[in-house]
């Protein structure tokens, strides 16, 4: 009791921290904007104009409006998705070192991208940027089904199996990205590069709706898996006899994670660290139950990124960082930190 | 079409106009450095991370590298202009800079010498600076002649390759359609590499010995890291065996002038290219500053 008393705390917390950092990275960036400005462009959209508007008032709109807005909520659904995915991935796996790489999506897509980059000259003027897009989801889902079936045999679908297939496919996408990498000229070197590196610059309100259908989706289905991953941490045959349809059970999980992070993927490139650290993170405080596990991940996650997306704006302005290097960056030393700290209670 | 006649019209409104007034962006080390030949750097608020010459151009505001450029960065710094090349990036990122009324004109990069004129051309045009850009070209212009009347006394062309190394890996040659490709052209050279390679590729050593190239060429900056020759023929088997390295006829040219497409002082470089592969000619090379 005590314990979900204290896991309903730490949601609620994170629940009130999301948006005051949504707001936070609204209101900064390479452009300075008041305050007053970001308050009178959100009254604005809710039909008042009360307040005095600044001379710059009508650009800085534009920039909160199609600029900063999309980008800080893709931002945080991006991080939310990446955040559940990895808990998934951990739990299905009952490996801690698991992340949504493991099912080869992240590979997969980072192949689908780089080959619709090295044909880029094939599509139509324009459309490049959504060849990748596309190319890169199917490429991630292409791989997650190859793990898949690889993993599943008539006695049933073995999390073992599957784990390995994931290294080979793994193995095997950077071998066609190395290829690619070697045919590709200086340019598309570079582009792909920058690609697998991440970025939120693509921000669109077209992506936010897009992903936000997929997080919604996923948010509805979702908490009825939670006593199921529960269920699994004791293992196969303990879930069975709890009444749980593993097999049914794993296929599910395994495809919305492959959705999941094969759209963030697809938006915003490879943006690693968020999956693997931020359910560590929230085990760590509130503990295993996936009931709150889920939704504390995806809190922070969403926290995490908009502050890492906030960083890789301002650091080096007017140039930007890409993102899953600024992930990285902050991530792992506060993971390191918090082990350290953490360490007698883990091995205990 | 409607673009060059946007670009044009937009060039002259901007040379009659407010002169002292523009802000410009320069993406792209070829460009920067043409903005510098063009003598409107006062002008010029920003660059990106390839803009390295001159080096006064490195004490401007960084943009990040022109292909990955941030929205809200180049916006931040309210250009009235931002130049840059085709590959110039990415392509949402200049989509929404022009819906937010930013002037942004992407020239071709192609790696010819006409290509290079008609950016300058450009270019002067649209900061308004179309005297100065007709001396660059009539220089441009004087040099190409001086260059193919000193080549006429070239008997037979020499072979030579350009090999560029990134630390730790074998070298890479330069094939068709590489501003080096267009250097040795310039300089009266053959290029065996551009038959079969387009960009940069690793070569086999058999093939570099088939080829047999009688003049090795190398940006400078790889002979500074490896700061020796010794070290640079180590690089790669068969290289010590061509006829280039056996009779000591390895050159350096400048590493900037071959990022980002050829630019200006490409005619001066491959005149001095010209000198040293052909040294017997050297009286008849002269150099122009």
């Amino acid at each position: 009791m005590k314990r979900s008393q204290k896991a309903l705390s730490v949601i609620v917390v994170l629940a009130v921290a999301l948006p005051v950092f949504l707001l936070l990275g609204i209101a900064y960036g390479a452009v300075p904007i008041s305050m007053a400005d970001v308050v009178n462009t959100a009254l604005n959209n809710l039909g008042f104009s009360l307040a005095s508007t600044s001379d710059a008032f009508s650009q800085n709109q534009l920039i909160i409006e199609s600029i900063r807005t999309p980008r800080v909520l893709l931002a945080s659904l991006i991080g939310a998705a990446l955040a559940v995915s990895g808990a998934l991935m951990q739990g299905l796996f009952r490996n801690p070192l698991a992340d949504p790489a493991i099912i080869g999506v992240s590979s997969g897509a980072a192949v689908g991208a780089a080959l619709a980059i090295l044909f880029e000259s094939i599509w139509p003027a324009g459309y490049a940027h959504w060849a990748t897009t596309i190319a890169a989801f199917l490429g991630g889902l292409a791989a997650t089904w190859l793990v898949f079936k690889i993993g599943t045999s008539p006695y049933g679908t073995s999390v073992a199996t599957m784990l390995l297939a994931g290294i080979a496919i793994n193995a095997f996408a950077m071998a066609g990205i190395g290829l690619i990498n070697y045919l590709a000229d200086d340019n598309q070197l570079r582009s792909i590069i920058f690609w697998q590196m991440g970025s939120l610059g693509a921000a669109s309100w077209l992506n936010v709706w897009s992903m936000a259908v997929v997080v919604a989706a996923v948010a509805l289905v979702l908490p009825r898996y939670a006593n199921t991953l529960n269920a699994l941490l004791l293992g196969d045959s303990e879930a069975r006899h709890l009444g749980v349809n593993v097999d049914k059970a794993k296929k599910w999980l395994i495809i919305v994670t492959a959705v999941l992070v094969g759209v963030a993927v697809a938006f915003a490139g490879m943006i690693g660290f968020v999956g693997l650290v931020v359910p560590h993170l929230i085990r760590l405080v509130i503990g295993p139950d996936h009931r709150f596990l889920l939704p504390a991940s995806a809190l922070l996650g969403a926290t995490l990124m908009v502050l890492a997306d906030l960083c890789a704006r301002i650091v080096i302005s007017p140039a930007e960082l890409p993102i899953g290097i600024v992930t990285a960056l902050i991530g792992a030393p506060f993971f390191m930190f918090l082990l350290l700290q953490k360490r007698q209670t883990i091995s205990g | 079409m409607k673009a060059k006649l946007t670009a044009l019209i937009l060039g002259i409104v901007f040379s009659t106009l407010s002169q002292a007034q523009q802000r410009i962006i320069s993406a792209g080390g070829a460009m920067t450095e043409l903005i510098y030949a063009l003598d409107v750097q006062d002008d010029l608020i920003a660059v990106d991370t390839s803009s390295v010459y001159p080096k006064l151009a490195n004490q401007l505001p960084k943009i990040g590298y022109h292909r990955s450029l941030s929205l809200e960065g180049v916006l931040s710094l309210k250009p009235t202009l931002l130049l840059g090349s085709e590959e110039m990036g990415p392509p949402n990122v200049i989509q929404q800079l022009q819906k937010l009324k930013v002037n942004v004109q992407q020239l071709p990069t192609a790696v010819t010498v006409e290509a290079l004129k008609e950016r300058i051309a450009r270019v002067a045009r649209l900061v308004g600076k179309d005297a100065q850009g007709q001396v660059l070209l009539a220089e441009i212009n004087v040099s190409q002649q001086q260059l193919s009347e000193q080549l006429k006394a070239v008997e037979k062309p020499r072979k030579a390759v350009f090999l560029v190394q990134h630390s730790g890996r074998s070298p890479m040659v330069a094939g068709t359609d590489t501003s080096a490709n267009t250097l040795m052209e310039l300089a009266g050279l053959l290029n065996p590499a551009a038959k079969s390679i387009k960009g940069y590729r690793q070569l086999t050593s058999e093939s570099l010995i088939v080829m047999a190239p009688e003049v090795i060429i190398v940006p400078d900056h790889m002979l500074k890291n490896n700061s020796s020759l010794e070290k640079l023929l180590a690089l790669q088997p068969g290289l010590k065996e061509t006829p280039a390295a056996k009779n000591n006829r390895i050159i350096t040219v400048d590493s900037s002038l071959l990022v980002g497409g050829i630019g200006l002082r490409i005619l001066a470089a491959a005149q001095k290219l010209a000198g040293e592969a052909y040294p017997e000619l050297h009286s008849a090379i002269v150099q122009v500053p």
